[in-house]
This record gives C-alpha cells, sequence and structure tokens, in this order.
C-alpha cells in the first residue's frame, strides 16, 4: 500500500471537484513556472503547503518527509551548478591543484531561483497527488486531452506497482516467517529465490490480468469515462 | 442456453485435465459443478469462457458453436459471464465505482447508464457502501462482492461463479446464498465449489467431477445419496442429507425447512 495512495483516497478535499485541483496545481506547474519569479514561487508553496496540510489534512511530519529524496536530488545537482573553475569574480573561492573554485553572485542567484521553482513544482505536484486519486487525475489528462497510448501506460503502470508491491511484500512475509534471514548466507539467497519468483509471479499476474480484461471486453482501449 | 458436448481439454505439459465431459445447461437454472481441490472446475469455467480452447469436444450457446475469433469471443462473453474464484484478478481500477463501470464503459454505455447499473449492482449483492471505496482497502470478501456487481451490471444470460464463498465467513456465505437466489431470477448460474451444503441448498442439478471427467450427474436429492460416488470424488455429504439419513426425518431441502421442522 502506498502512503501517497492512501491519503489520494483518505483526505478531507477528496471529493472537492477534481478539475479545480488539476488546474490549481497545473498554475504552479505551468503558469508560475513560464512567468518565472521569485515572489511567485513562495506564493505557491506557501499556498500549496498550507492547502495540503491544513485544509486537505495530510499530517505534516510525513508531508516534510516526502520532499526528502527529492530534496537529495536538487541539492546534488544545485552545487554542480553552483561551483563553477577559474572565474574571475567569485564571492568565495577556494585555490586546489592550481585550480579556482567558487561560486560567483550569479550563480548563487540562479540557484536560488531554481531552488524555489524547484520546490514550487513539487509543492503543485504533492498537492495533486495527495488530494486526487489517480483515477481522477486519470481522467483529468484525458480531458485535456493527453495521447490515449500514455494514459494506458499510467494506468498499466500503477496497477502493477500495486501488484509488484504486494507480491514482494507477501512473498518477504513468507520467507520471514520461514527464517529466510536469520544469517548472511541464507538472506542472500533468499534475496534471489525473492528476485526470480518475483519475476515469475509479475508474468503470471500479468496473464491473469490479460484474461480478466478480455472478460471483461476489453478493446484495446480505456474508458474512464468523465 | 449452454452445452457442452464431448469437451476434452490439455494442458501444454501433456496434464489432460477434462476428459470427455458433457454438460447440459437445460437441466436446471442453478448448476452447480462439484470436485475436490485440483480436479478441474477452474479449467472447465476457463474453458466454457473460451479462454482455454478445447482439444476436441465442443461449447455451444443458444445452439452455435462457440468460435475463437476475437469478434464472435466478444459477442459471446456478452452473454456469458464469469466471477473468478480470486478476485484480486476480477478488479482492475483503483476505485470501486470505476471499476464496475469498466465492463459497461467497453460497451459504450452513457454515463448515465452507468452510473444507474453501477447503483443497482452494488444494491444487489447489499454493498452500496463501498462504492467510493479504493479496491485496495477492501477486505477479501468485500473484494468478492463487488467482483460479482462488477458482473451483475451486465445483462448476461448465463454467470459462471468459481467458488463464490470460498473464504468467507459465516454471515458472508448466508449472504452469498441469498445474493445467488436472488440472481438466478434473470440469469442462469453456474456454481463450482466444494461447499456441499451451499449446493444442496442452491443447485437444481450437479454434475460431480472427478480427476477431470463427470462421475455423476442429477438432482441435487440424488446425488448426495451415493456414497461411493462421493468418497471417490473425496467429497462429503451436506450435513441435511447426514441427518436424513440418521434420523430417518424427511429430506429437507435448506436449514429453515430444517428449523421449522417438528416432529
Ligand atoms: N497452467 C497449467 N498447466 C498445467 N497444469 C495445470 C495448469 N493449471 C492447472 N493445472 C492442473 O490441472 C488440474 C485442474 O486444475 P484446476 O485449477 O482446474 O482445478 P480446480 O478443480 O479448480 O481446483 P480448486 O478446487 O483447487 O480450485 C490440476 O491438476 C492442476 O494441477
Ligand atoms: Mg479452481
Amino acid at each position: 500500500m502506498l502512503l501517497i495512495d492512501k491519503y489520494a483516497y483518505n483526505n478531507k478535499l477528496r471529493d472537492y471537484n477534481p478539475q479545480a485541483k488539476f488546474f490549481l496545481a497545473c498554475v504552479g506547474l505551468l503558469v508560475f513556472r513560464i512567468i518565472d519569479n521569485e515572489f511567485l514561487y513562495i506564493l505557491n508553496i506557501v499556498f500549496m503547503t498550507g492547502v495540503t496540510v491544513l485544509v486537505a489534512k495530510i499530517p505534516f511530519k510525513k508531508y516534510l518527509d516526502m520532499f526528502k529524496i527529492p530534496f537529495v536530488f536538487l541539492i546534488m545537482s544545485l552545487v554542480t551548478i553552483l561551483i563553477s573553475i577559474n572565474n574571475t569574480d567569485y564571492i568565495y573561492s577556494i585555490h586546489i591543484f592550481g585550480l579556482d573554485l567558487g561560486f560567483t553572485y550569479e550563480s548563487l542567484l540562479k540557484c536560488k531561483t531554481l531552488f524555489l521553482a524547484v520546490f514550487s513544482s513539487l509543492s503543485s505536484i504533492y498537492f495533486l497527488m495527495l488530494t486526487t486519486p489517480m483515477i481522477q487525475i486519470i481522467k483529468g489528462l484525458k480531458k485535456i486531452k493527453v495521447p490515449g497510448l500514455i494514459i494506458e501506460l499510467m494506468i498499466l503502470i500503477y496497477r502493477s506497482i500495486f501488484i509488484f508491491l504486494d507480491e514482494m511484500h507477501n512473498m518477504d512475509l513468507a520467507q520471514r516467517m520461514k527464517f529466510g534471514y536469520e544469517n548472511k548466507r541464507n538472506s542472500i539467497n533468499s534475496v534471489s529465490l525473492l528476485i526470480g519468483n518475483l519475476f515469475r509471479k509479475i508474468l503470471e499476474k500479468n496473464r491473469d490480468m490479460n484474461i480478466a480484461l478480455e472478460c471483461k471486453l476489453y478493446d484495446g482501449e480505456f474508458k474512464v469515462g468523465d | 442456453m449452454l452445452k457442452i458436448k464431448d469437451l476434452c481439454f490439455e494442458y501444454e505439459d501433456g496434464k489432460v485435465a477434462l476428459k470427455n465431459i458433457n454438460i447440459d445447461g437445460e437441466n436446471g437454472n442453478v448448476i452447480g459443478i462439484i470436485g475436490a481441490n485440483g480436479t478441474g472446475k477452474s479449467t472447465l469455467f476457463m474453458n466454457i469462457m473460451g479462454i482455454l480452447k478445447a482439444k476436441s469436444g465442443s461449447i455451444e450457446f443458444d445452439g452455435k458453436k462457440l468460435t475463437y475469433d476475437k469478434k464472435s469471443l466478444r459477442e459471446y462473453r456478452k452473454k456469458v459471464n464469469i466471477v473468478f474464484q480470486n478476485p484480486e484478478q476480477q478488479l482492475f481500477y483503483s476505485d470501486v465505482y470505476d471499476d464496475i463501470a469498466f465492463a459497461l464503459r467497453n460497451l459504450n454505455f452513457t454515463e448515465e447508464e452507468i452510473e444507474k447499473r453501477v447503483y443497482d449492482s452494488l444494491d444487489r449483492v447489499n454493498s452500496l457502501d463501498l462504492i467510493k471505496k479504493p479496491i485496495h482497502f477492501l477486505s477479501y470478501g468485500q473484494k468478492k462482492r463487488v467482483s460479482i456487481a462488477g458482473i451483475l451490471a451486465l445483462d448476461g444470460k448465463i454467470l459462471l461463479m468459481d467458488e463464490p464463498t470460498s473464504g468467507l465467513d459465516p454471515e458472508m456465505t448466508k449472504d452469498m446464498k441469498n445474493i445467488i437466489n436472488e440472481i438466478k431470477n434473470d440469469r442462469q448460474v453456474i456454481i463450482s465449489s466444494h461447499d456441499m451444503d451451499l449446493i444442496y441448498e442452491i443447485c437444481d442439478y450437479i454434475y460431480v467431477i472427478k480427476d477431470g471427467e463427470v462421475t455423476a450427474h442429477g438432482k441435487p436429492e440424488d446425488v448426495f445419496i451415493q456414497t461411493k460416488v462421493l468418497t471417490e470424488a473425496r467429497l462429503d455429504k451436506p450435513w441435511l442429507i447426514k441427518i436424513y439419513e440418521k434420523f430417518n426425518t424427511p429430506l429437507f431441502k435448506s436449514e429453515e425447512e430444517f428449523i421449522n421442522y417438528n416432529k
């Protein structure tokens, strides 16, 4: 069970008009991004966080936790942008191996804007993901005429994530109950078994899914209604 | 009307799963297929649905032999539906409403019609309260109901149910019995099960399968007194039959009849 999914179905904004939510997120993601103004970014962050935490009632701590992983990547890329080699107008620099490493005022500014832009986009995306069940997002995408192939991929990937996690969880549990992770040697053995079995199980589930789709008169296009 | 003639089926690995199966849909409105684990009940259902292709013999629906091209299979599956043994397999979408709507949308019903049918069919399985729930929050028994509702929303003629009560608690099992008794009013039901009490109470006609072969068939009250056939098929007798045989009371067809009986 994905945490995001759980919140998407259990928040106070779930039944709120999905198009409005979609629109709100798009403003942050597209319009503000095009205007590219720091003040708007900050406004968006405050607004989105406020709505997600205070109105939709997503626990604040869980919400913050979700930023951890993207922020690691963000900071790594910001560092590479920030630091330059052998520039002249550094505001801070060090000299090693005959090279000048440092950052300039411009690169610092650029990083600040970029940081805010990413933060703001993330808060918009999280707002949408945490308040809107996947199926509604897909409906929204279909409304704005996103190609059927992409929609289909999204539905299948979403479905597969659950199959995958579920199977993995079940097998892991079964192995634990049979003392599969007692020491290093049988842990390695268990993991390799798990991966092999997971692969087989997923193919099996895929076959079952196709059978079910056929019996439900699926004819090559996912219809999600409006 | 469904008619199965001399059906044989073999899995790719050479396992002969069905041998000369003959089933006539005219024999009853609720038909039971009973057999121990691994005797071929699910395989038979997969054959009836045209998912597995028979090696020899034929499956006829309304006098027409089943052909396996895409178009006629689709037409056929509008009339003949299946509720799988494992409800997980049946459920596709993440939300109960959308999941039930799935097949209807594939048939291009209008959204109003879909809404009406989704509510109706959920109501028929007494699960209207689940309508907004995500599928992965449901319990096993709830999933079973929802998967049945998904099929009831279609107006099929024949409904195959593979072990509708396996994994259900006594209360849910009773509920399922009522649901089936209600469904049979507008379509024919074919049930596979090893719950002999259920089969005895709700079926008009039963087929006993052992190792892929039909070893006996007839009305429940006639089949369930054939001790030898049942033991050979590794099946038990329904408790109502046991009482009848032990105490020489009249043969009760249902639990209510038994409870209301005064000597
Ligand atoms: N894909 C397969 N390949 C080969 N043999 C199979 C396959 N699926 C099932 N079988 C075999 O076919 C036989 C019938 O299986 P089936 O699943 O139809 O039994 P069942 O009557 O539905 O049993 P249960 O009551 O346990 O559901 C079993 O002996 C099984 O091992
Ligand atoms: Mg089975």
